[in-house]
C-alpha cells in the first residue's frame, strides 16, 4: 500500500476483477489466462509486480478493447512502482553511505 | 455535491462500457503522442489560459493516460497517467459535460483525491472529447496549482480547442 496516495498494490486478482467489469468473470479469467500464457508464466505460479507488468504488456497487445484494458493496467502498475520507489527509496548499503 | 456528479454516480459506469472502450481501441496512442496538430492544441490550451499544465487525457477503464501533455512534473510526468479514481477528467467523461474546478480543496468530487491532497492541484477545466461512435474518450484540460476563476471567455477558448482536438482524434481513429 502506498500510504501517501492510499494506493493498493495491483494484483492478479484485482486485474481479473477489472477485466470482469467489462466482459464478465468467466471471460475475464480466460482472457487473463491467455495473456499469462503469452507472457510465459505457468499455471498457478505467483506473479510479482514485474511479472504482472509482463502480463499487462501482453494484454495491451491484444486487439480491440481488451488491449485498452491492458494499457490501463500498465498505467496502474507503473504508478504504483513510481510512488512505491518515492515512498520506499532503495536503501544504500553501509559502505556506500560511509563514503 | 454538484448535480453532474450526482448523475454520474447513478447507473452502470460508463468507464466499463464496451462501446466506449472500442472507440478508445481505435486510437493509436503513439500516433497521437507524435501528432503535430494535437501537440499545438495542447500547447495553445496552456498558453491561452495562462496555466502551467495542459493535457490530452484519455480515460480508460481503470486508469487515465496522457499521450500529450505540457508542464507535468514529478511522478505524473514519469507515469504519464494515473489510476482513474484520482482523475478529474473522469467527471467530464461520465457527465459528458465540461468539468470545471476553481478550488479543488472545496469541490466535493475531487477534494479528497491524492492529486489535490498530496500533489497540489488546485484548479482544473476539462472539455470532453467525443469519438466518432459518440462515446466520450477523454478531455482536453488545463490544470494549475492555484485557485482560479474560469471566465466564460476562458471556457469558450478551451471549447474551441477541444473541438479541434476532437476533429483531429476522429480523423486519426482507425476503425477495427
Amino acid at each position: 500500500m502506498i500510504r501517501s496516495h492510499n494506493l493498493a498494490q495491483p494484483t492478479e486478482t484485482s486485474a481479473i476483477e477489472s477485466i470482469g467489469r467489462v466482459v464478465g468473470v468467466e471471460q475475464a479469467k480466460a482472457t487473463w489466462q491467455r495473456a499469462r500464457e503469452s507472457a510465459g508464466f505457468q499455471n498457478g505460479a505467483t506473479l510479482s509486480l514485474s511479472d504482472l507488468m509482463s502480463v499487462a504488456d501482453e494484454l495491451a497487445r491484444f486487439d480491440g478493447f481488451i488491449g485498452v484494458m491492458g494499457t490501463a493496467l500498465r498505467i496502474r502498475i507503473q504508478t504504483y512502482r513510481i510512488l512505491d520507489e518515492q515512498e520506499n527509496p532503495p536503501q544504500q548499503n553501509s559502505a556506500q553511505t560511509d563514503l | 455535491m454538484s448535480s453532474d456528479f450526482q448523475q454520474a454516480e447513478q447507473g452502470p459506469d460508463v468507464l466499463h462500457d464496451r462501446k466506449r472502450l472500442e472507440a478508445l481501441a481505435e486510437l493509436d496512442l503513439d500516433e497521437i503522442s507524435r501528432d503535430g496538430t494535437l501537440r499545438r492544441i495542447v500547447d495553445e490550451a496552456a498558453d491561452e489560459l495562462d496555466l502551467p499544465v495542459s493535457l490530452l487525457s484519455l480515460v480508460l477503464d481503470q486508469s487515465q493516460i496522457f499521450p500529450l501533455s505540457r508542464g507535468l512534473n514529478g511522478w505524473l510526468a514519469e507515469a504519464q497517467g494515473s489510476p482513474v479514481e484520482w482523475s478529474f477528467c473522469v467527471n467530464a467523461v461520465r457527465s459528458e459535460l465540461p468539468f470545471v474546478v476553481e478550488d479543488a480543496r472545496e469541490h466535493p468530487a475531487v477534494k479528497n483525491i491524492p492529486l489535490v491532497e498530496q500533489d497540489g492541484i488546485r484548479c482544473y477545466a476539462g472539455i470532453p472529447l467525443r469519438a466518432r461512435n459518440g462515446s466520450i474518450v477523454g478531455t482536453l484540460c488545463v490544470i494549475g496549482p492555484e485557485e482560479r476563476i474560469f471566465t466564460e471567455d476562458d471556457l469558450q477558448i478551451l471549447r474551441q480547442l477541444a473541438d479541434r482536438a476532437t476533429r483531429r482524434i476522429q480523423d486519426l481513429a482507425k476503425p477495427a
